[in-house]
């Protein structure tokens, strides 16, 4: 297991390099110049423009200004922002924002879709089951935005249980139902997985050895059965995870949270290639490391899906 | 669990050679193709299932929907009547006008073919393309599940919000035609959408790798991707079907999202993604304008979901009786 994991964290240097030259090429595609229209009202003197250019190395050849962007990422400098913020105080104040609205969304996710789920699959096709897949589906097939506005409107404004938007500190109270909003989104799909992989376990061969050797039912479900079915759901659980790191940037822009994705957000509006190159790197870094955290959990739960 | 299918393949394939002599590979073959397979045996369960009947007539009335949208409803879905903006349902407009006095049942019916399109082929990219590189990684193992993987990883790494402004913004501009628009958008969500299903699918075909009946067909000397297509696949494919069929709705909806970001398809095209991004303006003052694309959305997607769902069950080999 050791070496399997040296192995992965090693491979997460190739995986990273391809993905921020993928970013920086893309950012880099996008049409217009970053510093044209940043004088106002009026039109930027192109003095001004050739010394912005100059002073963040835009008028170096591409490969080079990604080396520099490399040897950033090494030294630890991050570099600034094009209004002179340094990259990782704007990183380190959006971030925590959107780590506590990632964690407490996934604890939501996994305590209901667990309950729902598993539930649903023991009894397949009964009435529990059937409520659950038409209300997780309505619910699913609701655009993001669309979830988000009537929660705002009918929890946040008529009925003001919870504030409509989220104040600068954004406490934590105030991050729920936002998180709410996003844990909708993959409850459908999470709570499918879990019960299709109960229903398909309940009938497996193992569960009846488990019954035979005369354990208690709770332990045959709780231990047996859920060893086996969770490996799907961890997977598409961690996919998700990761995805919640990187921000949403429509939900944090209806409630107003100063998080994540509104900065790649507005760095993408802005053109600014090393802030999003950066900001991207940590996500999947978080992505990366969560995944091999999954696999590595695969592994112990069930040692067929081991591949080496 | 052994596979019975395979258990009858091989006593099968001891009668029809020499006992004494070793088998080979044609006629391995032929043996396994006596075998009618797991697709044929689950077209017979699925035939007499009420729930895919139903739900396969919905989706063939969706789909002639999107192509003859003349034979549901009549008028021109751009055309608005500006005295009837945001009247609610009548006898005149089943489902009410939107703001500009257009009228919505007119326009779910012309927008299910951009958002049926949508829907569909990005689910059919993304799992061909995923199940392909998925069962590839898993069966070969080695560099090629390395380098596979740690492509995926790459692509899933970027947040796909962030991908999809950055590419559709890039690509497309005011002037570009929608239906180039519409290309580029399933583009971008089938290159940046594969690698959820290969991950998947190479944890399930990983775990079924070693079954009794995928060794059995090994040492029959069938080779190796007819074990993987014909054996592997039909036995690992079931959390597949049950993620790619309720793709078909969050993909809608992910188009809708793009439009609600000013990225998605733009007048005159009609899509339900849009008509949901457009009505959720109204939410406090005109629901119905929010109300029917999202009622034909959520029936979509249930539709495409139960027909997974039983389309699961049929291939099941553990159910079959």
């Amino acid at each position: 297991m050791l070496k399997f994991t040296g192995r992965r964290l090693l491979q997460f240097i190739p995986v990273l390099i391809g993905a921020t030259i993928i970013c920086w090429g893309l950012v880099w595609a996008l049409p217009g110049d970053p510093f044209r229209g940043r004088c106002g009202q009026v039109a930027c003197s192109a003095q001004y423009i050739q010394t912005m250019t100059q002073k963040y190395g835009l008028d170096k050849p591409l490969p080079v200004q990604y080396m520099v962007f490399l040897k950033n990422m090494f030294t630890g400098n991050l570099g600034q922002t094009f209004s002179g913020l340094e990259i990782s105080d704007v990183i380190a104040r959006a971030l925590p924002v959107t780590a506590r609205l990632a964690l407490i969304s996934i604890v939501m996710q996994i305590v209901l879709s667990a309950a729902i789920g598993i539930y649903s699959g023991l009894r397949a096709n009964g009435a529990f089951d059937v409520t659950a897949l038409f209300g997780s589906l309505i619910l699913f097939s609701l655009p993001i935005f669309v979830v988000a506005f009537i929660g705002q409107y009918v929890l946040g404004v008529q009925l003001g249980w919870v504030k409509p938007t989220v104040s600068t500190e954004a406490p934590t109270s105030e991050l729920i139902l936002p998180a709410a909003v996003l844990a909708i989104g993959t409850l459908a799909t999470l709570m499918r997985i879990l019960r299709a992989s109960v229903e398909e376990g309940l009938n497996a061969d193992y569960l009846r050895t488990a019954r035979a050797k005369g354990f208690k039912e709770s332990r045959v479900i709780g231990v047996h059965l859920m060893r086996n079915v969770m490996a799907p759901a961890l997977n598409v659980l961690g996919l998700e995870f990761a995805a919640l790191l990187g921000g949403t940037v429509i939900v944090e822009g209806i409630f107003n949270i100063k998080g994540i994705g509104g900065l790649i957000y507005r760095a993408i509006q802005d053109r600014e290639q090393l802030t999003v190159s950066t900001v991207v790197t940590l996500v999947i870094v978080f992505y990366l490391v969560i995944n091999l955290l999954v696999d590595i959990a695969c592994a112990q739960l069930d040692p067929r899906s081991r591949n080496d | 669990m052994t596979d019975p299918v395979i258990v009858e393949v091989v006593a099968e394939a001891e009668k029809s050679v020499d006992p004494h002599g070793p088998v080979s590979r044609a006629e391995a073959e032929a043996a396994d193709d006596r075998s009618h397979g797991v697709w044929i045996d689950a077209w017979r369960t699925l035939r007499r299932k009420p729930m895919f009947l139903i739900s396969v007539g919905v989706i063939f009335a969706l789909a002639l929907m999107a192509v003859f949208p003349g034979w549901f409803a009549s008028g021109d879905p751009n055309k608005g009547v500006l005295a009837n903006s945001l009247d609610g349902p009548s006898a005149g407009g089943w489902f009410g006008f939107d703001v500009n006095g257009r009228n919505v049942y007119t326009r779910v019916v012309y927008g299910a073919r951009a958002s049926l399109t949508v829907g569909f082929a990005c689910t059919v990219g993304t799992t061909l393309i995923g199940i392909l590189l998925g069962a590839t990684a898993a069966y070969s193992g080695g560099f090629i599940d390395t380098l596979i993987s740690r492509i995926a990883d790459m692509l899933l790494g970027i947040p796909f919000a962030l991908a999809a402004i950055i590419v559709l913004s890039t690509l497309t501009t005011f002037q570009t035609p929608n239906w180039q628009v519409e290309i580029i958008l399933i583009l971008t969500i089938v290159i940046f959408g594969w690698p959820s299903i290969a991950r998947v699918l190479r944890a399930t075909v990983l775990t079924t790798r070693n079954a009794d009946y995928v060794v059995a067909g090994q040492a029959l000397g069938l080779s190796g991707t007819r074990v993987l297509f014909r054996h592997i696949l039909p036995n690992a494919v079931s959390p597949i079907l049950v993620l790619s069929t309720m793709r078909v709705g969050g993909y809608i909806a992910t188009e809708a999202s793009l439009s609600y970001l000013g990225l998605g398809l733009r007048p005159p095209a009609v899509s339900w993604g849009q008509m949901v991004s457009d009505g959720q303006a109204y939410l406090r003052t005109a629901f119905h304008v929010l109300l029917f694309p999202s009622i034909f959305l959520a029936i979509t997607i249930l539709a495409f979901v139960l027909a997974g769902e039983a389309l699961r069950e049929a291939l099941n080999p553990a159910k079959r009786k």
